[in-house]
C-alpha cells in the first residue's frame, strides 16, 4: 500500500478535507483515543490542537498512560506532561513506552519509586540499565534488571558479583547472561535449582555439560541441552528417572539410535515423546503405531515423519483425536482427507475444513455441515466459493461470521455486509481486511464502538496525515506493517 | 442485644464445611468480646445435626423444625427472624453461599438490621461491629460499620476462617418453628452430567491457553497437561479462530463464560478485554506469561512470569 | 405482561490507582464504567421470553439507580430491544448501599407492577449479591437466587427454575409468579446490539424519576435507607498478583501445589 493513492489535485484536496474532518471529530470526541490515533501523523500545529483533547483531563492522561496500543509519540509527549506519580507509574509499566519517554521519567528524578519498573522495561536505554546495575540498592530493582532480557551481559555480570541467591536464579534464567557469568554463578552456588537452570542455558559453558549430575532435576536440564555430548544424552535416555528419560528423548541432539528403547518404555510419557521426534524412522513409527496409549498414537499421526501407510491405519482409529491428528498431518493424502471429511465426529471434519489443500468436492461436502467448527473452517478456507462465503457471512453464529472476516480471500461485497455486524470486534477486524476499500472504511468513521473508530482513524491517519504533511520518519514502518497488531487493539 | 448467632448450612443431610468456619469466626470473636456463641440449625429433623455442632466455645445449640430439609428461602428467612427475636443477638453470622444469597437480603431489608455480605474480617470497636470486605473486583478492601443498628447480619466468605476442631458441651434448645406457606417448592437436586462434552460454564477448574502456544502442534501438550491436572482445557479467541480447539472451549465475550470456575490457569494469555469478560470473576486466577506487564496479571491472584512451555513441562512432572 | 430488568453501571479499576481524599472510596478519575456483566444475561433472558412463543405482548422495562452517566448503560439495553428505560436519581442516593438501592427499585416496581423481575446475581464491582433479593423481600414477592435456567410460559402462574449451587450441583424449584429472580452468568448467550439499534436508542427517551416522585419516605432514601456505611477503603497488601518467583522448575512446583490445594489433596 502506498500512502497517497493518487496525487491528482482533486484527490489531494479530498484527502485534506478528510484529514481535517478526522481532526475535528477527534477533538470533539468524548474519548481521547481517536485523537491518539491521529497524533503521530499530525503536523506540529495540529498536534497542539489535539493536545487539549488528549492530555487536558487527568482522567484521560491516566487512560493513555496505560494504553499499550497508542503510538510511542503519544506516550513520549505524555511523559513530558504527567503531573503525578500514578501517571508516571502507568507509563513506566506500559510496554509501548519508547526509550525517550522512559528516559524522561528517569531524568525527572522520580528515580526511587520507578526504578524497578524502569529496570524491567524492555525499552529502557542500556545506559540507564547500567546505571541501575551499579547503583541500585533495593532487591526489587535488581530482580527487575535480572529479568530484563534487554540488560546487557556486562550489567548482568556486575549484578552477579553481589551473590544474592534470589538474583542467581534470575541470572541463570536470563537469556542475555553470558558464559563467563554463568561459570561464575556455578562456582558461587551449589543450589540445585540454580545449577539446573545453568545447565539449561544456551550460553552454558561446554565444560559443565560433560559430566552426569547427581540430582534428577540437573540431569533433566542436561538432557535438554542442545550441546550435551551425544554419548551423555544416550545415557540420559536410559536414566532411571522418567522425567529425565523424557527430556533426553525429546532432545533432537539425542541420536535416534539412542531412543529406540524409548519406544518400548514402560512409561507412556516417554513413548509419547519419542512419537513426536521429527527424525523418527519408518520402523520406529511402525512400533508406535499400535501403542495402547492413544496419546502416543495421536502424537505419531501428527508427526510429519509418520509415513502415509500408517496414517491410513490411524484414520480408522477408534479414538477421535487420533483421527483428527491424521487430518492435520501436513502430508495427509487427498483420499484420506476425503474419508475424514465424512468422519462421524465433527471435530475431525473440522480439522479437514481448515486445510488449504482440499479437493473442491471435499470442501463442498463440508460446507453442507451444520456444525460451527466445521463451518468456521470452511469460512476461513481460501478455496471456498464467494456464494458460500456470502451465506456464511450471515450465519447466526458469530464464530462462523468471524471466520469469513478472517478469510483473506473474502471479497469486498461480503465485507461490506460484515462491516455492519453487531459484534464490535467483527467490525474492528473488518477495518483491517485488505479487500475493503478506503471508501468503505471512511463510512465507518462514526462507528459507535471506540475500538472500531480507533482502527478507522489509525488507518486514515497514516494515509491522510502524510497527504497533508511531509512524511514523518516512522511512516516507513507502516509501509511494512500497515495495520497494528490486532490483539493490542482489543485491549481498549 | 448481645451474643453471636451462627446459622449453619447443610445439604443432602450433611453439614457443609463452611458451618464449622463460621463457628470458628464466632468463637474467635467471643474471645475478644465475651459475647456468647449460639449455633442454629434449620431442617426437617434438625436435632440430627446437633451432635456435630457441639464444639468448643459454643454455648448453645438452637434447632428450628422445618417442613422440608432442603433449603427454602422463605422458611429460612422466617426461622432466622424467629431466632433473632428469641435470642436478640448483636451479631448474626451466615455463610456467604448461594442458599444465603436467597434469604439474607430479604430478611434484613424488611427488619432493618445492619448488613454486609462476603465479609472476611470482623471486629468490634467503639462504633460497634466493623466488617471488612473487598471492592472493585477485589482490588481494595472496604471497612464498613453499621451506625444505629442493634443487630448486625454478616455473610462470611467461605475459607476466611479456620473451623473449630475440639468438642464442647453446649446446651440444646428448640425454637418454635414459624408458620410459613412457601411460595416455591424444591423438586430435587441434579448433579452435573458426567458427559465428555466440553463444559466451560460448568467446569470448576479450567486451564486455558492463548496465543503464547504459538503453533497448532503445541496445543497437544497443553491438552495432555490439562488432562493430567484434571482441568477442562479452555482457550482464548485466536486459538479457536485458528481451528486449533473447538469453539466450545473458547472463553470470553465471543465464547463461553467460566461461570462455575474456581481455579483458572491462564497460560500464554495476555488478557484482552474480550477474554477477561469471560473469566475475570473467577476467585483464583493464575496467570503464566512471559510479559510481566501483561494485563492478565492485573486480575490474577498468582502470577508466574515465565515461558509457558518450560512451566508446562515442569508442571507435568508434578501431576 | 411486563418484565422489569434492573441493571447497574459498574466501575472497574486499572492497576495503579489512588484512594479519594476522604479515604472512603477510589478517586473517580480512576474508575472505568460499564454495564454489569450479569445484566447482559438478565436482559437477554427477558428478550428471550419476549421473542419466544406467546411473548408477543411482553414489555421489557430496564431500570437503574444512578447519575446521568448511567444513561449510557440504559441505552445499551434499549439498543438490544428493551421497550422502556427508567433511571431514578437524586443527590441523596450518592450514599447508598445495596439495600438502599433496592428500596428505590422496590418503590419503582410497585409503580410499574411487573409480572417478573430479573436482576443479576451480583455486580462485578462490589459483589454484594443483595440488591435483587432485598427488592423481593421489600415487595413481599417469591424469589430465587442464582438461577441458571428458567422455564416460563408468558402469563403462567408458576415458573420452573434451576438454581446453581456450589460444586456444580443444581436444585430444581417451582416458584409462584410474580417472582423476583437473580440470574447467573451463562444462563443464555447475550446478543450484541445492531448498529441500527444503537442509532435508534440514542434518540429514545429515558424516563427520569426521583425517590420523592416514587412516594418514598425520606427515612428510606440514601444513607437513611442503607444498612451499612463505608468507613474506610484501602489497598490490601497483596493487591497485585502474588508473583511466584524462582526458576521454572520452582515456579511449576508451586503451581502444582496450588492445583493440589484446589483438589483438596494438600
Amino acid at each position: 500500500m502506498t500512502r497517497s493513492p493518487s496525487s491528482s489535485p482533486r484527490s489531494v484536496a479530498a484527502s485534506q478535507r478528510h484529514w481535517l474532518e478526522l481532526l475535528r471529530r477527534a477533538r470533539a470526541s468524548d474519548e481521547p483515543f481517536s485523537a491518539a490515533a491521529l497524533y503521530p501523523h499530525a503536523s506540529e500545529q495540529q498536534r497542539r490542537c489535539l493536545e487539549p483533547r488528549l492530555f487536558g483531563a487527568r482522567r484521560d492522561r491516566l487512560l493513555l498512560a496505560s494504553a499499550a496500543f497508542v503510538a510511542p509519540a503519544v506516550l513520549e509527549r505524555l511523559a513530558c506532561l504527567v503531573d503525578d506519580a500514578t501517571q508516571r507509574t502507568r507509563i513506566a509499566r506500559n510496554p509501548a513506552a519508547p526509550a525517550e519517554a522512559l528516559t524522561r521519567l528517569w531524568c525527572d528524578g522520580a528515580r526511587t519509586s520507578l526504578a524497578p519498573l524502569l529496570a524491567r522495561h524492555p525499552n529502557t536505554p542500556r545506559a540507564i540499565l547500567a546505571e541501575l546495575g551499579e547503583a541500585a540498592a533495593d532487591l526489587d530493582t535488581l530482580c527487575a534488571l535480572c529479568e530484563n532480557t534487554g540488560s546487557s551481559s556486562d550489567v548482568l555480570a556486575t549484578v552477579e558479583q553481589r551473590r544474592i541467591p534470589v538474583l542467581q536464579r534470575l541470572l541463570a534464567v536470563n537469556l542475555a547472561t553470558d558464559g563467563a557469568t554463568l561459570m561464575a554463578l556455578w562456582r558461587a552456588t551449589d543450589e540445585e535449582a540454580v545449577r539446573a537452570q545453568i545447565l539449561l542455558h544456551d550460553h552454558c559453558p561446554d565444560t559443565l555439560l560433560q559430566t552426569l549430575p547427581a540430582s534428577p532435576l540437573e540431569r533433566r536440564c542436561l538432557a535438554r541441552h542442545a550441546r550435551t555430548p551425544a554419548a551423555l544424552l544416550a545415557r540420559l535416555a536410559g536414566d532411571a528417572d522418567v522425567a529425565v528419560r523424557r527430556a533426553a528423548t525429546a532432545n533432537p541432539a539425542t541420536p535416534i539410535a539412542a531412543v529406540v528403547a524409548s519406544c518400548f518404555d514402560t512409561d507412556e510419557a516417554v513413548r509419547r515423546t519419542v512419537a513426536a521426534r521429527r527424525d523418527l524412522s519408518v520402523t520406529l513409527a511402525a512400533c508406535l503405531a499400535d501403542d495402547v496409549d492413544d496419546w502416543v498414537r495421536r502424537v505419531l499421526a501428527r508427526n510429519p515423519a509418520c509415513p502415509t501407510y500408517l496414517l491410513e491405519r490411524a484414520s480408522a482409529d477408534p479414538v477421535l483425536e487420533v483421527r483428527r491428528s491424521v487430518a492435520r498431518h501436513p502430508a495427509c493424502p487427498a483420499s484420506l482427507l476425503d474419508r475424514l471429511s465424512r468422519d462421524a465426529a465433527t471435530w475431525v471434519q473440522a480439522a479437514v475444513a481448515y486445510r488449504d489443500d482440499l479437493p473442491l468436492v471435499v470442501l463442498r461436502r463440508l460446507a453442507r455441515s451444520t456444525d460451527v467448527d466445521v463451518l468456521a473452517g470452511v469460512g476461513r478456507n481460501p478455496m471456498t466459493s464467494t456464494s458460500r462465503l456470502a451465506r456464511l457471512a450471515v450465519h447466526e453464529c458469530a464464530d462462523v461470521r468471524r471466520a469469513v472476516i478472517l478469510n483473506r480471500q473474502t471479497p469486498r461485497a461480503i465485507l461490506r455486509v460484515l462491516r455492519q455486524d453487531p459484534y464490535p470486534l467483527h467490525r474492528a477486524l473488518a477495518v483491517d481486511h485488505p479487500n475493503l476499500t478506503d471508501a468503505d472504511r471512511w463510512r465507518m468513521r462514526e462507528d459507535p464502538d471506540v475500538q472500531v473508530r480507533y482502527r478507522v482513524f489509525h488507518h486514515f491517519a497514516w494515509r491522510l496525515g502524510a497527504a497533508a504533511d511531509p512524511v514523518p520518519a516512522d511512516a516507513m514502518q507502516h509501509e511494512h506493517h500497515p495495520h497494528p497488531a490486532q490483539e493490542k487493539m482489543e485491549t481498549i | 442485644m448481645s451474643g453471636i448467632l451462627v446459622v449453619g448450612e447443610h445439604r443432602k443431610g450433611e453439614l457443609r464445611p463452611v458451618t464449622g468456619e463460621l463457628i470458628g469466626a464466632a468463637v474467635a470473636l467471643k474471645a475478644a468480646t465475651g459475647e456468647p456463641v449460639r449455633v442454629a440449625v434449620i431442617g426437617e429433623a434438625p436435632e440430627r445435626y446437633a451432635e456435630a455442632l457441639k464444639l468448643e466455645g459454643v454455648d448453645e445449640i438452637l434447632t428450628v423444625q422445618a417442613v422440608v430439609d432442603a433449603f427454602d428461602p422463605e422458611i429460612y428467612e422466617a426461622s432466622v427472624r424467629a431466632l433473632i427475636a428469641a435470642r436478640e443477638p448483636s451479631l448474626v453470622l451466615l455463610p456467604h453461599t448461594i442458599d444465603t444469597l436467597g434469604y439474607a437480603a430479604p430478611l434484613v431489608a424488611g427488619d432493618g438490621h445492619g448488613f454486609a455480605t462476603d465479609v472476611f474480617g470482623i471486629a468490634r470497636d467503639a462504633d460497634g461491629w466493623v466488617a471488612t470486605r473487598a471492592g472493585y473486583g477485589q482490588k481494595v478492601n472496604v471497612e464498613v460499620d453499621f451506625p444505629g443498628r442493634e443487630t448486625v447480619v454478616l455473610t462470611v466468605r467461605p475459607g476466611a476462617y479456620k473451623p473449630v476442631e475440639n468438642a464442647g458441651a453446649p446446651s440444646v434448645a428448640a425454637i418454635a418453628a414459624p408458620t410459613v406457606t412457601p411460595r416455591s417448592q424444591h423438586l430435587g437436586f441434579e448433579e452435573p452430567a458426567g458427559s465428555d462434552d466440553v463444559d466451560i460454564p460448568g467446569s470448576e477448574f479450567i486451564l486455558s491457553i492463548g496465543r503464547g502456544v504459538g503453533e497448532e502442534d503445541n496445543v497437544e501438550q497443553f491438552k495432555e497437561l490439562a488432562d493430567a491436572a484434571g482441568a477442562t482445557l479452555g482457550c482464548s479467541r485466536p486459538i479457536a479462530d485458528s481451528g486449533w480447539l473447538p469453539k466450545a472451549r473458547q472463553v470470553g465475550q465471543s465464547g463461553k463464560t467460566a461461570a462455575s470456575c474456581k481455579l483458572y490457569i491462564a497460560m500464554g494469555i495476555s488478557g484482552s478485554v474480550q477474554h477477561m469478560a469471560g473469566m475475570k470473576h473467577v476467585d483464583t486466577i493464575v496467570a503464566v506469561n512471559t510479559d510481566p506487564e501483561a494485563s492478565i496479571f492485573t486480575i490474577a491472584r498468582y502470577g508466574v512470569v515465565g515461558d509457558i512451555f518450560e512451566i508446562g513441562q515442569e508442571l507435568r512432572n508434578h501431576l | 405482561m411486563k418484565i422489569l430488568v434492573t441493571i447497574k453501571q459498574v466501575s472497574s479499576l486499572d492497576e495503579d490507582f489512588e484512594i479519594r481524599e476522604d479515604g472512603r472510596d477510589v478517586d473517580p478519575d480512576f474508575l472505568l464504567h460499564d454495564l454489569n456483566e450479569w445484566d447482559n444475561y438478565s436482559l437477554e433472558e427477558a428478550m428471550r421470553l419476549k421473542e419466544g412463543p406467546g411473548g408477543d405482548g411482553i414489555e421489557v422495562v430496564v431500570a437503574t439507580v444512578g447519575p446521568d452517566s448511567t444513561d449510557e448503560e440504559l441505552r445499551k439495553c434499549l439498543a438490544k430491544g428493551a421497550d422502556r428505560a427508567i433511571r431514578v436519581w437524586s443527590d441523596e442516593l450518592e450514599e447508598c448501599d445495596a439495600i438502599g438501592v433496592s428500596r428505590v427499585l422496590a418503590a419503582l416496581a410497585r409503580k410499574e407492577a411487573p409480572d417478573l423481575i430479573f436482576a443479576g446475581v451480583q455486580a462485578s464491582d462490589h459483589a454484594f449479591g443483595a440488591t435483587g433479593m432485598a427488592m423481593a423481600g421489600l415487595l413481599g414477592l417469591p424469589h430465587a437466587a442464582v438461577v441458571a435456567a428458567l422455564e416460563y410460559e408468558p402469563g403462567g402462574k408458576t415458573a420452573m427454575v434451576r438454581r446453581e449451587l456450589e460444586g456444580g450441583t443444581y436444585a430444581s424449584v417451582r416458584i409462584d409468579c410474580p417472582a423476583v429472580l437473580t440470574l447467573q452468568l451463562g444462563i443464555n448467550t447475550p446478543r450484541y446490539a445492531s448498529l441500527r439499534g444503537i442509532k435508534q436508542a440514542a434518540q429514545r427517551p429515558i424516563e427520569l424519576l426521583d425517590p420523592a416522585s416514587l412516594g418514598m419516605p425520606s427515612d428510606e432514601i440514601g444513607a437513611a435507607g442503607s444498612l451499612s456505611r463505608v468507613r474506610r477503603m484501602y489497598v490490601p497488601e497483596k493487591g497485585r498478583a502474588q508473583m511466584i518467583a524462582g526458576t521454572p522448575a520452582e515456579q511449576a512446583a508451586r503451581l502444582a501445589q496450588i492445583i493440589k490445594e484446589f483438589r483438596g489433596e494438600a
